[in-house]
């Protein structure tokens, strides 16, 4: 189940996926107008994208929109009389203004505030103001225009691709499903509090940094580093990595000695769910979460191509979702949900979580803008990667092969 | 800092005892005065970083937390 084991004989994660490679990858995709719109047409307008969670819309008529520049649309999910879920493109049918200009709602139908064309939850063509005024119309073929929507572990993804090539499943893979699957996600998703910036940075500068660990005890020194390195891990290298192309998972461990300060150590006492120490798991656990089974984890972390990151770690997770705007902008997207707290004093314990994670997000950040500002120097041609930044290294290999299946020819 | 500090150095030595009572009270219909030392105690969650790690009221070399905007997608709470 582990490659922990495995590595045992070897000297590198990287030796377990010698395909990766361990030449540094080239700057040029960080900057390069050309590469943005490739990434564009064949990765976000072909690949399934995770655009939100079950519970924002749990009643009938329930929707909300997501804007996704990358895919220049804006898309409506909503919940359908049948319960289902429905994803749209938010146009209307005549001349194609948006039908919903709430970021959410709860709505019986879509009347689009032109013209007054009325939709039902199922995307039908329900009413045409002067409809006698027209002349041929079929109003059965023009209803909303569908988006391929589906659901796994109550995340819901869409792909803007009229026809996918996998279905959602496939695209995840039968090994990563495995992996998650048990993990108590719908009672840990009570609450969800999300922070939302827009970067002048390339959207990949954003995803990099959250998908290695070599940079925690150095950029995170004031804050989070000692409760992953420790005097026998002191760069906080990871328990374990496997990789389920194009997806990934790597685990992490803690560190048993971290002395809390004040407070954290108040917040520990009442349940603190995000730098707790009694992270033990229970044989109840998925198997797939803390693979290793390590006494002194942490999290995990699961890297679900192409643009979404999930840290999954006990009593609460987190995501970063990833949205390209410009080959220099990125908006950047965290969630952090956590389960309804039983007394006032778990709810203080959790928001010292909160407020530890927004903290540990800003120092991260504060390398983004910098980093992305030097690039476009052409001082450096290429990053070089070491072995715990392999999710960067596979991210890359993963692109040039999305890159190569449309290559014409190919 | 130095409201920040005073806030901190008040609050601190009197948490063990403000937890364990508030320990006591669900999330929702708690009286006006368990609500206020409830919110005291949020509002400490939130200096203590600025105490215990950085020495300033924001995050040392940090990015512009004015430009990292909070939002509550959802919430089956009421009394926070």
């Amino acid at each position: 189940m582990t490659n922990t084991a495995k590595r045992l004989n070897a000297n590198k994660w990287h030796d377990l996926y010698p395909d990766l490679g361990t030449k540094p990858i080239p700057i040029e995709p960080y900057v390069s107008r050309a590469h943005f719109e490739k990434e564009r047409d064949l990765l976000f307008r072909k690949l399934w994208l995770n655009v939100g969670r079950v519970e924002q819309v749990p009643n009938v008529g329930d929707y909300f929109v997501k804007t996704i520049e990358m895919c220049r649309t804006s898309i409506i999910v909503v919940r359908g009389k049948d319960g289902d879920l429905r994803a749209f493109h938010n146009m209307c049918s005549h001349r194609g203004n948006q039908l919903a200009y709430q970021a959410n709602g709860n709505t019986s139908r879509f009347t689009c505030k032109f013209h007054g064309w009325t939709y039902g939850l199922d995307g039908a063509l329900r009413g045409i103001t002067d409809e006698h005024n027209f002349f041929t119309l079929d109003k059965r073929c023009l209803g909303m225009t569908p988006v391929a929507i589906d659901i796994w572990e109550g995340f819901i993804f869409i792909n803007v691709d009229p026809a996918p090539a996998q279905t959602l499943n496939e695209f995840l893979g039968d090994e990563l499903r495995a992996s998650v699957a048990g993990y108590p996600f719908s009672t840990v998703s009570e609450n969800c509090i999300s922070w939302q910036t827009e970067l002048k940075a390339n959207w990949k500068i954003v995803k990099d940094a959250f998908q290695e660990i070599y940079h925690i005890s150095v950029l995170h020194h004031k804050t989070i580093g000692t409760v992953f390195a420790s005097k026998g891990n002191p760069y906080g290298n990871a328990l374990d990595y496997t990789l389920f192309p194009p997806h990934g998972r790597s685990s992490l461990s803690a560190n048993p000695n971290r002395k809390p300060t004040p407070v954290e150590a108040l917040a520990q006492h009442y349940g603190a769910v995000v730098l707790q120490q009694d992270n033990a798991v229970t044989d109840d656990f998925p198997k797939g979460v803390n693979p290793t089974r390590y006494a002194n984890w942490s999290f995990d972390g699961v890297a679900i191509f192409p643009n979404t990151l999930m840290y999954l770690s006990k009593g609460t997770y987190l995501t970063h979702i990833f949205w390209p705007l410009a080959e220099d902008r990125t908006l950047w997207e965290v969630r952090n949900y956590s389960p309804k707290a039983k007394t006032l004093a778990a709810r203080f314990s959790q928001e010292y979580g909160k407020v530890t994670f927004r903290d540990t997000l800003l120092e991260d950040g504060s390398t983004l803008e910098r980093t992305q500002s030097m690039l476009g120097s052409g001082a450096k041609q290429e990053f070089v990667l070491q072995d715990e930044e392999i999710f960067i290294r596979l991210h890359h290999k993963m692109t040039e092969a999305y890159f190569e299946a449309h290559r014409p020819g190919a | 800092m130095a409201e920040i500090n005073c806030f901190y150095a008040a609050m601190l030595p009197r948490m063990d005892d403000v937890l364990q009572f508030l320990q006591r009270y669900p999330l929702e219909g708690n009286p006006p005065d368990v609500q206020r030392l409830f919110q005291l105690t949020l509002s400490l969650a939130e200096i203590a970083p600025a105490v215990e790690n950085f020495g300033q009221p924001s995050v040392v070399d940090g990015y512009d937390v004015a430009r990292f905007k909070p939002m509550e997608i959802y919430s089956r709470e009421t009394g926070g």
